[in-house]
C-alpha cells in the first residue's frame, strides 16, 4: 500500500544527500512531488507541509539555501484569504510630452476610491552613461519622479513614482497617498491640463464551470499551465513519479509523453523550441494545440487596450484586469487576482493547487497562455503583470481573458479596440 | 542487557561559559558538564544572576531534545554528508551562528521555547516557537566533535525502547523513521559502492525478522529495522574491511560480532572486533 509521507520523506532525504540536485533548476522536487500527491488525494495538505519543514531545516543545516528555505517554512502558513479587487474609473490619457530632457507618455490613469494610479513611460531623449549621477528617483529627475497633479476641484497631490525600467527608460507607476476626485473631468500634470475623456469598451464577464478531468492528468497541464517557465521550475519529472508511485497516473500513460512534448514547447519557455509547432502535439487536449500553433511568430501588433473590469467570485477567487498592451511577441496584462496566485518555488506551501492558470483566446481560436512578470502585493490581492505568449494574432478583433481555476473559470470578454498604438 | 552506547566512543567540546573555558562531555550516553559540579544549583543561581550558564543551558537543551525525533531528519548522514550552517546567518532568526565551541549558546537555548515532543513538533505550532526551538536543535547537531551523530544514538535509543516496548504512539512515526534508516542506509551504500546514483529499495523490518542485502535489477534491495541505525551506524560500523555491516552484536565486554556482505552483495561473512 502507498504511503505518500513515507514516499515524501525519501525525496527528502536524496535532497539531503544531494542526489539529482541538478536536474531540477529552481524547483524543489520534494515540493512539487508533494503538490502532485495533494491533488489526486493520496494525502492531506498538513502532513506534507510538515515534511517539507523538517527537510528545509535539514537543508539549513547544510547550505545557505536551506536558510531561505527555512525561513520560508518556519514563518508558518495561512490559508489565503479572499478580498475582490478594486477597479477605478479608468481612462487613456494619450498624451506624449516632455520634461527635463526626458520624453513622457502619459498611458491612463486610474481614478479608484482609495487610491489613483497614472502610468506612464518616460523614455530619455539624450540617454548618457553618467545618468545615474543625477539626483533624484534612481537617475530620473525630480521633476518626473516626484510630480503633482491637480483634479478639477482643486485638489492637489504629489505622486510618487513606482514602477520599472533602465537607466533610459521607465515605466512608471504614479500614485498618492489620497485619492483624486474620481469624476473629475480634467487633470493638470506636468504642467499641462488634460481632459479626461472616457471611452467605455464593450466589455463582458461572466463564469463558467470547467469540464471536469482525471485528478492526475488534470495536475500535470495545470502544472505546465502555472509553473514559472523561466526557472525551470515547470519540471514535471518529480510530480509524474509521485502520480505513478500513488497509482494515480499508469507508468505507461501516453498523457505523460504528450505532457512533456507539450511543456518543451509552450511559448515563453526555457526550453522552447521556436517553429517547433504543434505538429508533434496534435493530439494534446485542447486548448493546447492551439496555443502552440502560433508558436515563435512576432507578428503581434502594438498598441494598448483599456479594459478596467472586475470578475464575481468563481472558484474561490475574484480578479481584475485593467489593461492589455501587446507588441511584436506577445503581450502583457495588468491584473489582479486574490486569493494570490502562488509563484512555484522551493519554499511553496500551498500545495492545495490554488493557483489561476492565466488562458486567454482570441476570436480567431488561437489560445495564448500568461504567467506572472513581476508582481506587488499582500496576503490577500496580488496585482500585477501577467506576460501572455504568443503574439497576438494581428488579425484577431476580439480577445477572451480566461483566469482558470480548478472547477470554474471566469471569461473577460472585449474588442482589441486600440487606444494607444 | 548491553547498554544502548555501548561501543561508541566519547566525545568532548570546550564551551565559552561566562568567563571560563569549561568542557562538556558526552560519555556513555549521557552529556557532562564537567567543569560544573552541582548543575541544579548552579542553574538556579543563574536564573537569579540572570545570566545563564552555556554548559548547563547545553546539557538541559540536550535534554529537552533527546527524544525529538527531528534529529534524525536534521543530522547527519554519514559519509559525505555534512552539517555547514552559515556562519554569517543569524539575522533571520530562524537558525543562528554555528557555535563551534559552544560561545553564546546559553542566551539561544534560554530564549527558546523548550519542551520538544517526542513526536517532533505539529505544523500549527506558533511559528516562532517552532523557529527557535528548531535553531536550537540544529546548534545541538552541529556542534562538532561527533555530537551531532551522538544526539541522532541518542534519539534512535528511544525509538529502539519504544519500538520494543509496542508504544502505539510510535506508529504514527513510522515514516519518520523509514526516512531515518533510508537516507543513512543509502549514504553509506552510495560510497561504498561508488555508485553516487545507486537505487535502493528498502523494506523496513522489525527487529529480529531476517536482514539481507542483494542486487535485483539493478537496485540495491536491503530489508533492515531500524535499530540497524543505533547498532550499526551510530558505530560507525556501515561499512568494516570493505564490507557492509548489516548487523552488530556485542557481549558487553568489548566484544562484537558483525554480520556483513561483501561487495558482490552475495557473500555474507562474520566479523569479530574486540574493544579493549
Amino acid at each position: 500500500m502507498f504511503d505518500a509521507e513515507r514516499y515524501l520523506r525519501r525525496l527528502g532525504e536524496h535532497a539531503v544527500l544531494g542526489i539529482d540536485d541538478d536536474q531540477h533548476g529552481f524547483g524543489s522536487p520534494l515540493s512539487d512531488a508533494a503538490t502532485a500527491l495533494v491533488a489526486v488525494g493520496a494525502i492531506a495538505p498538513d502532513h506534507p507541509r510538515e515534511v517539507l519543514s523538517d527537510y528545509a531545516a535539514a537543508r539549513a543545516a547544510r547550505d545557505a539555501s536551506g536558510h531561505f528555505l527555512m525561513a520560508r517554512l518556519t514563518a508558518g502558513w495561512t490559508p489565503p484569504a479572499l478580498q475582490r479587487p478594486a477597479v477605478g474609473r479608468m481612462v487613456a490619457l494619450h498624451e506624449e510630452l516632455e520634461v527635463a530632457g526626458w520624453s513622457v507618455r502619459l498611458r491612463y490613469i486610474e481614478l479608484g476610491a482609495e487610491r489613483t494610479e497614472i502610468s506612464a513611460t518616460y523614455s530619455a531623449r539624450d540617454p548618457t552613461p553618467h545618468r545615474r549621477m543625477v539626483p533624484g528617483h534612481l537617475g530620473i529627475p525630480a521633476a518626473l519622479s516626484k510630480p503633482t497633479v491637480t483634479d478639477d476641484q482643486g485638489t492637489a497631490l504629489a505622486l510618487h513614482m513606482g514602477g520599472g525600467g533602465s537607466d533610459d527608460r521607465w515605466d512608471a507607476e504614479l500614485t498618492v497617498d489620497r485619492p483624486l476626485a474620481t469624476d473629475t473631468r480634467r487633470i493638470e500634470l506636468f504642467g499641462r491640463r488634460i481632459e479626461l475623456v472616457d471611452t467605455p469598451i464593450d466589455v463582458e464577464v461572466t463564469t463558467e464551470s470547467v469540464d471536469p478531468d482525471d485528478p492526475a492528468h488534470r495536475h500535470l497541464w495545470r502544472r505546465i499551465a502555472i509553473g514559472n517557465r523561466h526557472f525551470g521550475a515547470n519540471e514535471l519529472g518529480p510530480a509524474t513519479e509521485a502520480l505513478i508511485a500513488a497509482g494515480a497516473l499508469a507508468a505507461d500513460d501516453p498523457m505523460i509523453e504528450l505532457a512533456r512534448l507539450v511543456q518543451e514547447r509552450v511559448p515563453g519557455g526555457m526550453r522552447h523550441h521556436p517553429g517547433s509547432g504543434s505538429g508533434a502535439v496534435h493530439n494534446a487536449p485542447d486548448p493546447w494545440p492551439s496555443l502552440l500553433r502560433r508558436a515563435g511568430r512576432s507578428d503581434g501588433p502594438t498598441g494598448m487596450v483599456i479594459v478596467g473590469v472586475a470578475t464575481p467570485v468563481f472558484d474561490d477567487h475574484a480578479a481584475a484586469v485593467y489593461c492589455l498592451d501587446s507588441h511584436a511577441d506577445g503581450f502583457t496584462m495588468l491584473a489582479a487576482v486574490s486569493p494570490p496566485d502562488v509563484e512555484r518555488h522551493p519554499g511553496n506551501l500551498d500545495l492545495e493547487d490554488r493557483s489561476l492558470a492565466w488562458w486567454a483566446r482570441d476570436d480567431r481560436g488561437n489560445h495564448y497562455l500568461g504567467t506572472w512578470n513581476g508582481s506587488r502585493g499582500d496576503d490577500a490581492i496580488k496585482t500585477g503583470t501577467l506576460a501572455f505568449a504568443p503574439a497576438l494574432d494581428p488579425v484577431a478583433k476580439r480577445l477572451e481573458v480566461l483566469p482558470t481555476g480548478l472547477h470554474a473559470r471566469a471569461v473577460i470578454s472585449f474588442p482589441l479596440t486600440w487606444s494607444e498604438r | 542487557m548491553t547498554a544502548w552506547w555501548a561501543g561508541i566512543a566519547p566525545a568532548e567540546i570546550i564551551v565559552d561559559c561566562g568567563e571560563h573555558r569549561h568542557r562538556v562531555r558526552w560519555e556513555r550516553g549521557q552529556l557532562l558538564a564537567c567543569d560544573h559540579e552541582a548543575v541544579e544549583d548552579e542553574r538556579a543561581l543563574a536564573a537569579l544572576g540572570g545570566r545563564p550558564l552555556a554548559c548547563i543551558e547545553l546539557v538541559r537543551a540536550w535534554e529537552r531534545h533527546r527524544a525529538d525525533l527531528r534529529a534524525l531528519v536534521i543530522g547527519p548522514r554519514g559519509g559525505a554528508d555534512e552539517l555547514h550552517p552559515d556562519p554569517d546567518d543569524g539575522q533571520s532568526g530562524v537558525v543562528r551562528r554555528r557555535r563551534r565551541r559552544g560561545s553564546g549558546f546559553a542566551t539561544m537555548v534560554s530564549s527558546s521555547s523548550g519542551g520538544a515532543a517526542a513526536g517532533g513538533s505539529r505544523f500549527s505550532r506558533s511559528a516562532h516557537a517552532e523557529s527557535d526551538d528548531v535553531a536550537v536543535l540544529t546548534a545541538l547537531l552541529t556542534l562538532g566533535a561527533g555530537f551531532g551523530e551522538r544526539l541522532v544514538a541518542t534519539v534512535a535509543a528511544e525509538v529502539v525502547d519504544r519500538l520494543r516496548d509496542g508504544d502505539p504512539l510510535i506508529a504514527d512515526a513510522l515514516p519518520r523513521l523509514d526516512a531515518a534508516l533510508y537516507g543513512r542506509v543509502l549514504a553509506a551504500l552510495r560510497g561504498w559502492l561508488g555508485e553516487p546514483r545507486l537505487s535502493l529499495e528498502l523494506t523496513l523490518i522489525d527487529h529480529g525478522a531476517p536482514r539481507s542485502l542483494a542486487r535485483v535489477d539493478g537496485a540495491v534491495h536491503a530489508a533492515l529495522p531500524f535499530d540497524w541505525v543505533l547498532e550499526v551506524w551510530a558505530r560507525e560500523l556501515e561499512t568494516v574491511q570493505g564490507r557492509f555491516c548489516l548487523a552488530a552484536e556485542t557481549d558487553g565486554a568489548g566484544d562484537w560480532q558483525l554480520a556483513t556482505v561483501a561487495p558482490d552483495l552475495r557473500t555474507t561473512e562474520r566479523i569479530e572486533l574486540r574493544i579493549r
